[in-house]
């Protein structure tokens, strides 16, 4: 605001500090956005997993889509878990997978969610100790879910995530 | 043009309310929370209000719902919506079917006023302004069979302002185009999309976004 009150007028030195602070400050802004995404975006809390599935897809630097049952609401830590897994796979997707596409899928089978991250690149991922995916194990089994990675070599990778959830 | 402001921030506010003066609109009330705008609004419903997102008392949406009820209460007045972060989902709940009269915009662009003002004058005369970051992630996503890289570089360029809820003039105006070129351009990206050329630019920005959200 100061730079539009002051921008047309006043010395150029001015100007020039007030510019470099607004586009400083928009460069933080914007960081702090991308970062709070990773770790519980607005969107899931406000609309849901489906929506937060689906904005992640459109991030996504391999083409992804979001199929199977994603309407309504669920459970904050179930909602919570399904994001995390799925924000973790598609990175691991794009980091290691060489993949030109990957497929989302979420269902409800007998009070558990089943989330699917199914990609068509190169697998033999392994889930070590340490790595993202043993992250990602861990963070469900601590819901009491399950966890399996399909990987074979040449065959594409397959996450799939069990959230017990009264749904 | 008479215009309503909405933000729990005080300092925003009146911020906002002295550059739009200053811009030559005229500042006819600022509400703190959803239930005061609505007061205002059907006390003398103006031309257009700028809304932030999140407001008393839950900090959520209730600035999305307060818009949605003025656009069923008041379809002729226009709505800003100001957002501390960008989503699809809310853009396209807002636009809905009819996207007249209705703007989503990052918080942040009120650091450039001419941007804000054109916004603002755009809803305010029943037109659309999507901001530059939704409509960036939705042309930047990566498609498995993308009709989009199909496009030269200029036809991109006019289709993200097409987007935005930019006019031919106003795309024109941007690329340094004649208006002729720039028909010819939208006619070569519904060719190419495959999609079905609109009547009026609200229609057209709905059939751009639909396609784009596929």
């Amino acid at each position: 605001m100061a730079r539009a009150r002051f921008g047309t007028q006043g010395d150029a030195e001015l100007r020039i500090t007030l510019d470099e602070a607004a586009s400083q400050a928009q460069l933080a802004l914007a960081e702090l956005r991308a970062f709070a995404r990773g770790i519980h975006p607005a969107i899931l809390t406000e609309a849901g997993l489906g929506p937060a599935l689906q904005s992640l897809a459109e991030r996504s630097p391999v083409p992804a889509t979001v199929g199977g049952d994603v309407s309504g609401r669920l459970p904050a830590p179930v909602e919570a878990t399904a994001y995390f897994v799925v924000c973790e796979a598609l990175a691991n997707v794009a980091r290691h997978a060489d993949a030109s596409a990957v497929a989302i899928h979420v269902a409800r089978v007998d009070g558990r969610l089943v989330v699917e991250v199914a990609d068509d690149g190169v697998g033999g991922a392994v889930a070590e100790r340490g790595s993202g995916l043993r992250g990602l194990a861990d963070r469900v089994l601590v819901v009491n879910g399950r966890f399996e990675v399909h990987s074979p070599p040449g065959g594409g990778t397959r996450l799939v995530a069990e959230i017990p959830c009264a749904c | 043009m008479r215009v309503l402001i909405a933000d729990d921030s005080v300092l925003l506010r009146e911020g906002l309310a002295r550059l739009l003066a200053e811009g030559g609109f005229e500042v006819a009330g600022q509400a703190g929370d959803a239930a005061e705008l609505l007061r205002l609004v059907r006390a003398d419903p103006p031309d257009a209000v700028i809304v932030d997102v999140r407001m008393p008392p839950t900090h959520t949406v209730e600035g999305l719902v307060a818009a949605e009820q003025i656009r069923t209460e008041y379809p002729g007045v226009g709505v800003l919506v100001l957002s501390q972060y960008i989503e699809t989902h809310h853009a396209m709940r807002l636009l809905g079917s009819s996207p007249q009269g209705i703007g989503y915009l990052l918080k942040d662009r009120v650091a450039d006023l001419g941007e804000l003002t054109d916004a603002l004058r755009r809803v305010g005369r029943g037109g659309s302004a999507l901001d530059p970051e939704v409509v960036a992630t939705l042309v930047g996503r990566r498609r498995a069979r993308d009709p989009i890289e199909e496009l030269t570089e200029r036809e991109r360029d006019v289709l993200t302002l097409m987007a935005e809820g930019r006019s031919n003039q106003a795309i024109g105006q941007r690329l340094f185009l004649s208006p002729k070129t720039v028909e010819t351009h939208v006619r070569a990206i519904f060719m190419k999309l495959d999609l079905e050329e609109a009547p009026d630019d609200n229609r057209r920005v709905l059939a751009v976004l639909a396609f784009l959200r596929r």
